[in-house]
């Protein structure tokens, strides 16, 4: 069991965001959370990295208790966080945008190199010397994906990397979080709909204002429409 | 001509401790968010332990060069040290508090550490040793230049080469320039803030000090430096482009040239063409000559978690009860009692009228004294030049400063954030230099005497009174616009420029109009301060009543419509009380600070809140 989530509740302020989640993801495997904008999603990912600091219940990372631990000390574990508006950094090139993910290799998880990802993410690639800022939306989701994974994580936490993306470059996308799947990473994937999930998740969460109102294998979500239009976004 | 190739290079000589100064400050800020006021202290600590190695320990006599040049890089790494223990145990702990609210805290520590210099160095002027092998002149089209000027020119470019190699060619440089656009991205790819932050604190606290060191045998070491060093460094920093190295370096070149020429071309006015440019500068490129845009542009100032209710019937009772206590004071208070009273009422408004700024329009002023000076001056010039009544007074004051805050908001709203802060800072030097220079309207240095209330309100109890009277009034105007249209307007702004302008909010003029109204009230304080005093002088537009003012709204709490008033009456009573008790009141003041910032860094307001909860937590929980 490489994440096992109970009763994870998180606050902003006063207003209660998050009811007493509970989320599991197995070594390797590969989990969709669902829901709408404003569902909770994003609540959700960074209260596990311990970017919130108002949260309740337990999460343990390969057995060890992460709740309340500083983000740094998390990343350092193997959880790798993909945020969803990307936050490259603009002012630095791909090749150091990279170095700034950089940690140690860690055993039993594939150890990344610059190089190895760069055949993960061609059109990066001919792009080293340039500035994150001066990238497109496509090829920024790219290099935040590959930046996270210099980290050497085990399981990544990706929120709804696909929103904003063309057709086009979700699918190229999709090619490399498979790779990374290949490879024995594990996956927790925001998102509001069911395109990239399909490709890439066993199992599904979806949540609704901060509760878990459904989890079952994706396959569940096609045969049960009404919990399917209820919750997520066409 | 060649006396102006002269005036130039030693102009460049300035620019380079200036540089080293600015660089420093601008790579804290950059990383930590925290404007560091302490940063010209621990210039002119480093200034005064170099001072003590090589002269008063005789390193510079004894081992030359190396005795000089050692005694100067040792007091920069004792310095260094002692930033990184600061960063530590101090700023570490609030980095999660509002933005600002650490500027209280360095507040706090360069009160200390000034009133810790005089202590241990007294308080005469100190006279540097000369450079070994440097104390010479190389004579440059026919005129003396001093080696030591040559060796500081080359010093700039020196340092600003390695920093540069420092922050692109390290991997700890590269996760520097990563914090400083996005820290808490940084953090989640499992990079220790904490420790960068203790780096980045060091190494701009030894640029810091070594900038004091090495202008010791160029200038006399004093305890005024801090201040001095701390504006221009500010300027500089903020002309370059926060956070940015490169544009320190222009800026200091550009300041130092300034200063080494505005003094022939306008001796009177050389401080105010400093300012000048730099607003100049601002209203051209609002992010400095080199700096960018935030990416993810944040609030100055946090929205707040709890919302603000409007005044209901026990606020209005609990108001109209104090007020009325109040205005007994006078039955028991002998006149020394109420005059503090009343100056306490006076810095009450004032800090409302900033909280108005900051709190509800989210404009962070450096600079309020303006408009409080602004007050003053109209009023006084009302009774003194045309001897109007007390009661002409009391409104051509608070005209006075509307009309200096219309000019000085129009300016400012076309920025945010610090840069926003810098502007109202240049706005009231300015106005500060014209008052002081402008001797035949104005008295200048000498000020204006003898402008007493009219004879009906010249009963100190009746003073005491119709202060209550009118800040009350205006107080309660301030809560007042926080829950108008205008309010709402002004906090969806503070909260968002983004989302207020998609709902077709029009952000300028709502800020503009809030500016307005605060440096209007600012000037009712002002005008009320200038009675109380019977005269004005140039201080009160000057930087450190700025400063007051923004002491007593962070301390109070920026979250809260009632912090200014608790930050105001708690400061200024402490003020009044610690300096009566002792002649070292800024350290103890400045150490009560800290240690308040540390303990409650949502301000006092903040704190009460917490007791109240863990109250009525506990007393359920002794229930259960
Ligand atoms: N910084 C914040 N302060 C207050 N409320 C927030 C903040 N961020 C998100 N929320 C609220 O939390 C809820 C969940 O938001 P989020 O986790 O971003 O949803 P999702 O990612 O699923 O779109 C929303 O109602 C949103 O308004
Ligand atoms: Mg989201």
């Amino acid at each position: 069991m490489s994440l096992e989530i109970r009763a994870l509740s998180a606050w902003h302020g006063r207003a209660r965001i998050l009811h007493d989640l509970t989320v599991s993801v197995a070594a390797g495997e590969a989990v969709a959370l669902l829901g709408r904008n404003g569902a909770g999603k994003t609540t959700t990912l960074s209260a596990i990295m311990g970017l919130i600091p108002h949260v309740r219940g337990t999460a343990l990372f390969n057995g060890v208790p992460i709740l309340g631990l500083p983000p740094h000390r998390v990343a350092r574990l193997g959880l790798g966080y993909v945020p969803e508006d990307r936050r490259v950094f603009s002012d630095l090139t791909v090749d150091e945008n990279l170095a700034v993910g950089r940690q140690p290799p860690r055993p039993g998880v594939p150890a990344w190199t610059p190089e190895r990802l760069l055949t993960l993410f061609p059109n990066l690639a001919a792009l080293r010397r340039r500035r994150g800022g001066q990238m497109s939306g496509g090829e920024q989701q790219m290099l935040t994906i590959a930046r996270t994974l210099m980290g050497n994580p085990s399981l990544v936490l990706l929120d709804e990397p696909s929103e904003g993306l063309a057709p086009r470059i979700v699918d190229q996308m999709i090619q490399a979080l498979r790779a990374m799947k290949a490879d024995g990473v594990g996956l927790l994937l925001s998102e509001q709909n069911l395109i990239v999930a399909r490709h890439l998740c066993d199992r599904a969460l979806v949540i609704e204002k901060g509760h878990l109102v459904h989890h079952g294998p994706l396959a569940d979500l096609d045969s049960n429409p009404a919990i399917r239009d209820a919750t997520l976004a066409p | 001509m060649d006396f102006l190739v002269i005036q130039a290079l030693t102009g460049l000589a300035s620019a380079s401790s200036l540089f080293l100064v600015a660089s420093g400050l601008s790579l804290i800020f950059g990383v930590t968010r925290i404007v560091n006021f302490a940063h010209g202290s621990l210039f002119m600590l480093g200034a005064y332990i170099a001072w003590t190695l090589t002269d008063a320990l005789g390193w510079a006599d004894h081992a030359g060069p190396l005795g000089f040049w050692g005694g100067v890089l040792a007091s920069a790494l004792m310095v260094a040290a002692l930033g990184a223990l600061i960063e530590i145990v101090i700023l570490r702990r609030i980095y999660h508090a509002p933005p600002l609210f650490p500027l209280l805290a360095t507040f706090g520590l360069a009160l200390m550490i000034e009133d810790l210099v005089r202590l241990i160095w007294g308080p005469e002027d100190l006279l540097g040793p000369r450079a070994p092998g440097l104390d010479g002149a190389v004579t440059i089209l026919g005129q003396k230049l001093p080696s030591y000027d040559l060796a500081l020119i080359a010093l700039g470019p020196l340092v600003l080469g390695g920093l540069w190699l420092l922050l692109h060619r390290t991997h700890w440089g590269v996760l520097v320039r990563a914090a400083t656009q996005d820290r808490a991205m940084v953090g989640a790819l499992g990079v220790n803030q904490a420790r960068l932050f203790t780096g980045v604190f060091a190494l701009g606290t030894f640029l810091a000090a070594l900038g004091g060191a090495v202008q010791i045998p160029r200038e006399a070491v004093h305890h005024a430096l801090d201040m001095q060093i701390i504006v221009e460094a500010f300027v500089i920093v903020v002309i370059g482009g926060l956070g940015n190295v490169a544009g320190a370096f222009l800026a200091a070149v550009l300041v130092a040239e300034l200063n080494a020429f505005g003094i022939l071309l306008f001796p009177r006015i050389g401080l105010v063409l400093l300012f000048l440019v730099m607003a100049v500068v601002l209203v051209l490129r609002p992010h400095g000559l080199l700096g960018r845009p935030e990416s993810e542009p944040r609030a100055a100032v946090a929205p707040t978690v709890d919302p603000w209710r409007p005044t209901g019937p026990t606020g209005w009772a609990v108001g109209l009860a104090l007020a009325g206590g109040l205005a007994l004071l006078p039955l028991v208070a002998d006149a020394y009692v109420l005059s503090v009273a009343t100056e306490i009422l006076i810095f009450a408004l004032f800090a409302a009228s900033l909280h108005l700024m900051m709190g509800v329009g989210g404009m962070v002023s450096f600079g309020h004294a303006a408009f409080f000076g602004l007050g003053a001056y109209g009023a006084a010039l009302a009774t003194l030049g045309w001897g109007a009544p007390m009661a002409v007074g009391l409104v051509t004051g608070p005209l006075l400063a509307l009309a200096g805050a219309a000019v000085a908001g129009w300016l400012c709203v076309r920025l945010s954030g610090v840069y926003l802060a810098m502007l109202t800072l240049a706005f009231a030097q300015i106005v500060w230099s014209v008052v002081f220079q402008w001797q035949d309207v104005t008295g200048g240095d000498n000020g204006l005497l003898g402008m007493w209330p009219d004879r009906w309100a010249s009963d100190p109890a009746v003073f005491f009174w119709l202060t209550l009277g009118l800040c009350g009034g205006a107080i309660a105007l301030t809560r007042h616009i926080a829950f108008s249209p205008m309010g709402y307007a002004l906090r969806a702004c503070r909260d968002s420029v983004r989302r207020a302008e998609a709902i077709g909010l029009d952000r300028a003029r709502a800020q503009w109009v809030g500016f307005v109204l605060a440096g209007g009230l600012a000037g009712l304080a002002g005008a009320l301060f200038a009675y109380l005093k019977g005269s004005v002088f140039p201080d009160v537009l000057g930087i450190p009543v700025s400063v007051d003012a923004l002491v007593m709204v962070l301390l109070g709490g920026l979250g809260s419509l009632t912090g200014p008033l608790v930050g105001a009456v708690a400061y200024k009573t402490l003020a009044i009380v610690v300096s009566s008790w002792t002649d070292h009141w800024p350290l103890i003041l400045g150490a009560l600070i800290v240690g308040l910032v540390i303990a409650a860094p949502d301000g006092l307001t903040g704190l009460a809140h917490r007791l109240a909860a863990a109250g009525r937590h506990g007393r359920r929980a002794g229930r259960s």
